[in-house]
């Protein structure tokens, strides 16, 4: 690891990318501890216990049998968890493979759903789609539930194959209906909610997917369509638009499609060969990617400590475009500039002001004093550069800082340090969410 | 309601004028030079989430098969309004009485695609992306945007009234903002300081215009900002200056509409508006329910149109409704009504030729289901207001061609 600098900035890109925004004291600790140990804990983090949050969480009053109870619990999770990488993977695959709670309408399957993401989060490819199409959730979602000889569903063999691991365009329409018929018979039982083969339904006459022929099942399917040279560029280019850029090149491309065939489709080496090369460090890559709804809500409550049980942000991310667990469509959240129009940026700002402007206990606010922490600044532009870098904004440059030293001074005069804090303070706390540097990655 | 570009620069005192990408302003501003004179075509769709009742709602009264399939749910042919010798409005449906006698509300019956599909998401889906083979992932109106009518780089050329964006405005290259009410869609500052705000707006205004020169995508995040602001302040403008000319529903459908009614007054240069009521999924004790709903659309819907009539707006909108399907034409052992097909749609305006369309489906010839046959199909009347209406290229939109179905003069 020599090709780039190391400095508290590309800490901060770090963590803004493989996980949901670094605290100002985790970017001054992971600077001290170098690369090398920095990746190490980030990727391999089974060696990373995770069980005080796992306990922490265990006793939160949020009540899992209710919409608004999961989304809280995974907030919690994101915010408190050692382990962000994998918080971070599980979100990336909950937008791949999607499940919404609009059609499958139970709070367990989803949140079961969402633990085999996460055990998978930095597994294997394969493992996770021979897992992923036996979820009760999906069967639910794409209908495989009701996929039976004589009388087959397509929605999942299709949404397989065009959004899970090929792409559109690498298989026809036949090959659709024959994986159809190699998934008939994998259903849920309807009292228990879990997992059910039922043969009778299954569909065991011959069937020629991609051109190979047999008596071809579920599992055959996936381990057809794993080492398929189209879903290794599928892959790669998703991962690519997720944490380097939005439009990677192709050698780019290539290069990460190497690593999941020569992996045999570990996510790990994939992650491992991203957080080590040039491109992820690159001056094109920072700042290039649109800051997620989800990773703007829990890089603000981490980096201003924002105190709340989460369910105001329930609300808040559905109407900034990211509702949790309830994705608008199989397809996942559409990611980039679609995040951004006039009433989901104005949704993201004024979360901040609210908080900001919030000098209750109750809800969910910032306590500025112990934000501050007994701090003193000796001048505007250090109380700024304070709050820039709390809030995860490394090296703004001093044409943008004028604005907001000259708000600080703006209808100031004869106020005391008390209502200085009070009144600029916060407003500052607002601005600096209103920079597009705060909305990207 | 104006706002010039010279008016909001005034506010900005540093230096970062010089810094204005070039285009900026492109779309709001010539809006805002040229837009305001021309009384534009305007399309507001009503959508009844959950499946509306087309066989309560219309009343096929002389067929015989309607009350023996709904022993309780049936409504007395002496309760109901007549539209002919065959067809009946639901009691509750009065205002649209008057409408339909004004010859401003088409009722398009037998509504629906083939092979009718029974889930809410799924039919949901259909509607939104008027494509029943599935194969679209953009909305129907999103690839009219796509198409970049005239007008369309405003930032308020397309509107939904609510907290998400509906299907139906899904686009490759335009995103249509949702406004649940006008106190959401602004740009707040600290409340305990009203004094501070125009020092905040300021500052936060310069910080977006010096972000313009940024590289993607700060510069362009930075571009909506601005159009944030400036759209927010517009429509608080709009709605701040309005005074309706009816009173209209404390319902939130009503307030829905009025918010639109003071959009298109305060000439933003919007031209869709998409706005959602839901409850009409009447599995059990249908009867009070429906009765409630068709209550509430009516009134909301005839207070909007009364108050555009008096404002002199009303040739400029045509209103279009639609719920994702029918009901089961036999009630069920909960005295409601399980998921059906087709259905009946209702476009209401001055430039609406009032009337029947379409034929009403039999009630004994059904499909494996017990669910009626349609008759119509939905992308007719989408092709007749993408067409007749808004002038677009319906068959490049749809993706075939289907019949305009002459509802609107």
């Amino acid at each position: 690891m020599s090709v780039f600098r190391w400095d508290r900035e590309t800490v901060a890109h770090l963590g803004r990318r493989a996980a949901f925004g670094a605290r100002r004291e985790e970017v001054d600790y992971f600077y001290a501890l170098g690369p090398d140990k920095t990746l190490d804990f980030l990727l391999n983090d089974e060696q990373v216990p995770n069980d005080q949050m796992e306990q922490a969480l265990a006793v939160q009053p949020f009540d899992l049998s209710t919409y608004q109870g999961i989304v809280q619990w995974w907030l919690f999770r994101m915010v408190h968890t050692w382990r962000p990488l994998e918080e971070k993977m599980t979100l990336f695959w909950h937008g791949h493979f999607t499940s919404a709670m609009s059609k499958v309408q139970n709070t367990t399957m989803m949140l079961n759903q969402n633990q085999l993401l996460r055990r998978h989060a930095l597994g294997n490819f394969r493992n996770l789609s021979l897992d992923i199409y036996k979820d009760p959730a999906m069967l639910l979602w794409l209908d495989n539930a009701t996929n039976r000889v004589g009388k087959p569903n397509e929605n999942f063999a299709r949404e397989l194959m065009e959004l899970f691991t090929m792409g559109v365009g690498n298989y026809t329409e036949q090959d659709v209906r024959e994986v159809a018929r190699a998934f008939t018979g994998h259903t849920i039982d309807r009292t228990t909610g879990t997992y059910l083969f039922r043969s009778s339904w299954h569909d065991y006459g011959t069937k020629t997917v991609l051109g190979q022929t047999g008596n071809w099942d579920g599992d055959d399917i996936i381990n057809l369509l794993v080492p398929r040279e189209a879903t290794g560029r599928f892959m790669a280019r998703k991962f690519l638009k997720m944490f380097v850029y939005e439009d990677p090149e192709p050698a780019l491309i290539d290069a990460l499609a190497r690593v999941y065939f020569e992996s045999s489709y570990s996510v790990k080496a994939m992650m491992t060969w991203i957080l080590t090369s040039d491109a992820f460090y690159s001056d094109r890559a920072r700042g290039a990617l649109v800051r997620n709804p989800t990773e703007l809500v829990v890089n603000t409550i981490r980096t201003l400590e924002v105190r709340s049980d989460f369910s105001p942000f329930v609300s808040r991310l559905n109407s900034m475009g990211q509702a949790l667990f309830n994705p608008p469509d199989v397809e996942g959240f559409d990611g980039g500039m679609a995040w951004i129009n006039t009433s989901t940026l104005l949704q993201r700002v004024n979360m901040v002001n609210d908080l900001a402007g919030n000098r209750t206990t109750t809800g969910a606010y910032i306590d500025l004093a112990a934000l501050i922490g007994g701090r003193t600044f000796q001048s505007v532009e250090e109380g700024i550069d304070w709050l820039l870098e709390t809030m995860g904004i490394y090296g703004l440059s001093p044409a943008k800082k004028a604005p907001l030293i000259l708000y600080v001074s703006d209808g100031a005069a004869g106020l005391s340090y008390e209502n200085l804090m009070d009144r600029k303070g916060r407003g500052l706390i607002h601005l600096v969410a209103t920079l597009p540097d705060y909305h990207t990655a | 309601m104006s706002i010039t570009r010279r008016q909001f620069i005034g506010g900005i005192t540093l230096t970062a004028i010089g810094t204005f990408g070039p285009g900026l302003f492109k779309g709001w501003e010539p809006r805002l030079a040229h837009g305001a004179a021309v009384p534009e075509k305007i399309l507001l769709v009503l959508q009844l989430s959950g499946g509306n009742d087309g066989i309560n709602t219309v009343v096929p009264f002389t067929d015989s098969a309607y009350a023996a399939a709904r022993p309780t749910l049936a409504i007395p042919e002496s309760q109901l309004l007549p539209l002919d010798g065959k067809l009946g409005l639901h009691p509750s449906l009065a205002n649209f009485k008057t409408l339909f006698d004004e010859g401003k509300l088409a009722v398009i019956q037998g509504i629906g695609y083939p092979n009718g599909i029974l889930s809410h998401f799924s039919s949901m889906d259909i509607w939104h992306t008027a494509s029943p083979e599935g194969v679209q992932a953009r909305g129907w109106l999103g690839r009219y945007l796509d198409l970049h009518p005239p007008g369309s780089e405003n930032a308020l050329f397309s509107v939904n009234i609510g907290s998400q964006v509906p299907k139906a405005f899904i686009a490759d290259t335009v995103s249509t903002p949702s406004i649940a009410s006008v106190s959401s869609y602004q740009f707040r500052t600290d409340p305990r300081y009203p004094v501070d705000r125009p020092s905040q707006v300021n500052t936060f205004l310069n910080l977006e215009n010096l972000s313009l020169s940024d590289t993607f995508p700060r510069a362009n995040i930075a571009g909506v900002s601005v159009n944030a602001y400036t759209t927010s302040e517009a429509v608080k403008a709009a709605a701040g200056s309005y005074t309706p000319s009816v009173t209209y529903p404390t319902t939130s459908l009503a307030q829905g509409l009025l918010l639109i009614a003071q959009i298109i007054a305060g000439n933003l240069g919007t031209r869709i508006f998409y706005v959602s009521t839901g409850g009409y999924d009447t599995h059990n004790n249908q009867a009070n329910t429906h009765a409630n709903l068709l209550t509430t659309l009516s009134e909301a819907v005839n207070a909007f149109q009364r108050d555009m009539e008096a404002k002199g707006l009303a040739d400029r909108i045509v209103i279009l409704t639609i719920s994702e399907f029918g009901r089961r034409v036999a009630e069920n052992g909960s005295r409601g009504l399980d998921h059906g097909t087709a259905s009946v749609q209702f476009t209401i305006g001055t430039r609406v030729r009032g009337g029947l369309y379409g034929a009403y489906p039999s009630l004994s010839k059904l499909d494996g289901n017990g669910n009626l046959v349609f008759t119509t199909d939905f992308r007719s009347s989408y092709a007749t207001v993408l067409e007749g209406w808004l002038g677009a290229d319906a068959g490049a939109i749809l993706g075939g061609t289907f019949p305009n179905l002459g509802f609107l003069t």
